[in-house]
């Protein structure tokens, strides 16, 4: 089983990409699930993405903080006993620290994860002031990631984008860092950066 | 060896690891208000709606495990608490969700940037009296403080009579945490980016009536300590020169306030405060006690603090959901060699979760007294 951990502020894009790039792995004939932690407007996210008919499970807060790693780990385990996915896409909550996340993984006793994958989204258009504010938040999601997405290119001012591919690749120097939209579908070329394994 | 000399003997253990005395053993602390009815086969719904019975169950359960002390007792109904901290409204069993779901904080953004000018107009309660209306039934929460007013005092005895201890009732948190909860956390966070001034004059005119709401919950309840909460505002999160500005100077107020009270403050402290234990040397020495959740790295608090402060914890609640009984050992076991056996109380980090497995707990409570003793 995949695992692709998706982190990234509230707002900076994790669902947009989350959605699409779901349905592609599902077109390719794959069983895809997505685990979705949220800390505000719980459930609406989760009602779209069941409306295009992906299959979600949600991580609730009981708290906000402490739980959430055991609630991962024991959603994981029900989810490959219960669905038996291919894949399971990790939507954590914009506060999650991936570290945390994976800290958790060696409870984990379901199948054999062939693959684990951080992503993390940066939102061009915030990152200034989100680097002033929760600079170690969000310096540790782009610190643990394999693929950092800079997203809504298209909203974005060049600087805007520039400084985002800068202070990534300053903070991650072998992350691959690629670039969308925030309109128009995911290019496959993207889907292969998440998902290498993918045909 | 009767309920009073059981009593007496498991405060003395708990007082010596605040004065980082030697013990004859490490004194054994539990919490997990949702694990308490799981384990004892009590519906969320109920524990949620019978403050009584959550009462009750509570004691029951500290009695099953047969733990020294519970870190923090709540008397009244828990999501409402959840609601008075956060200033959200809460999802709970029973009503919005389904009768054994754990309840859920459900934020919103409710506050508006002018509420900070009427803080600073108005004060920090009228401004409680009217947002809570927002994210609360106003007849519902008339009626738990009602229970909560007419039953604080009732707990700490009740355990007492039982042999065991409490060590705090009530909480008190920096303004910092229900302004974060009560803006949403992505819009307060860059209230601190864009209007810094107007944040802070609204944090400094809570401040006062916050600590005085806190010593007096404190006092009602009876216990030892109150808990000092920290969870949005930890150093993991945001940056230090916030840090400095808007967090750590209102938790030395808080601190002091409560000593000043003989009120030992429990830093119920959630994620990772590591960047900032230094500056836990400047609170008052033998008078605290850090409760940690397994994300800061305790040991490094022992190397700096623990000649000053005692520490609880920090059992990770990932072990006790989904670890094995020998990884629950190991860790217990690692613990006490690494940061005790003075000055510790072994516990779970924050709450034992819901689903917690009954076997770790019990192999938690096994090596506790297992590596616990010193003598």
């Amino acid at each position: 089983m995949h695992l692709l951990l998706f982190a990234g502020f509230l707002g900076s894009g994790k669902t947009t990409l989350v959605i699409p790039l779901s349905k592609a792995v599902v077109q390719s004939g794959y069983r895809v699930a997505i685990i979705v932690n949220e800390i505000g407007e719980i459930g609406i996210d989760n009602q779209l993405m069941r409306q295009l008919d992906l299959n979600v499970w949600e991580l609730v807060a009981g708290c906000i903080c402490c739980t959430l790693s055991g609630d991962l780990v024991t959603t994981l385990q029900n989810v490959d006993s219960d669905y038996v996915p291919d894949l399971v896409i990790v939507e954590a909550s914009g506060a999650a620290n991936p570290q945390s996340v994976l800290r958790a993984l060696p409870y984990y006793r379901g199948r054999s994860l062939t693959s684990v994958r951080i992503v993390s989204v940066v939102d061009p258009l915030r990152l200034a002031m989100l680097m002033e504010v929760l600079t170690p938040l969000v310096t540790s999601q782009i610190q643990h990631a394999d693929v950092i997405v800079i997203t809504k290119t298209d909203l974005a001012k060049p600087e805007e984008v520039e400084f985002a591919h800068r202070t990534s690749r300053e903070l991650n120097l072998n992350a691959r860092i690629v670039s969308t939209g925030v309109r128009g579908h995911l290019e496959p070329t993207l889907i292969s950066e998440l998902l290498p394994w993918l045909n | 060896m009767n309920k009073e000399a059981s009593y007496q003997e498991r405060l003395a253990l708990i007082q010596k690891a605040i004065n980082l005395e030697p013990v004859d053993r490490i004194p054994i602390a539990i919490l997990g208000p949702a694990f308490a009815p799981r384990y004892m086969g009590m519906p969320l719904s109920e524990f949620c709606e019978d403050a009584e019975a959550a009462l009750q169950v509570t004691l029951e359960a500290t009695k099953r495990l047969d733990a020294d002390a519970i870190n923090s007792l709540v008397i009244g109904r828990f999501p409402v608490i959840l609601t008075l901290i956060w200033l959200s409204h809460i999802r709970v069993p029973g009503r919005e969700l389904a009768p054994d779901a754990l309840w859920q904080v459900d934020e919103a953004e409710v506050m508006t940037p002018e509420d900070y000018d009427f803080i600073v107009e108005h004060g920090w309660q009228a401004f409680l009296n009217q947002h809570l209306p927002k994210v609360i039934d106003p007849a519902y929460l008339g009626e738990s403080l009602a229970f909560m007013g007419a039953n604080a005092s009732r707990g700490v005895p009740l355990f007492r009579e039982n042999g065991y201890v409490v060590i705090a009732t009530g909480a008190v948190t920096i303004p910092f945490e229900p302004m974060c909860g009560a803006r949403s956390m992505s819009k307060f966070f860059f209230d601190l980016y864009r209007m810094p001034d107007r944040v802070q004059a609204a944090m400094d005119r809570a401040l006062p009536e916050i600590i005085a709401g806190g010593i007096g919950l404190a006092k009602a309840g009876g216990a030892m300590g109150t808990w000092v909460g920290g969870w949005r505002a930890a150093s993991a999160m945001l940056a230090p020169k916030l840090w400095n500005r808007f967090v750590w100077p209102y938790y030395l107020k808080i601190v002091e306030a409560l000593v000043a009270e003989n009120i030992t403050p429990v830093l119920h402290f959630d994620q990772d405060w590591t960047r900032d234990l230094v500056r836990l040397q400047e609170l008052p020495a033998k008078k605290c006690i850090l409760n940690l959740d397994g994300m800061t790295d305790i040991r490094k608090f022992k190397q700096l603090v623990g000649d000053r402060m005692a520490v609880m914890g920090d059992v990770p609640a990932s072990l006790f959901a989904s670890g094995t009984p020998d990884a629950m050992r190991n860790y217990v076991r690692d613990l006490v060699r690494d940061v005790g056996p003075t000055g510790l109380i072994l516990s779970s980090g924050c709450d034992m979760p819901v689903n917690a497995k009954p076997e770790n707990v019990e192999a938690f409570m096994a090596a506790s007294r297992e590596y616990g003793k010193t003598a």
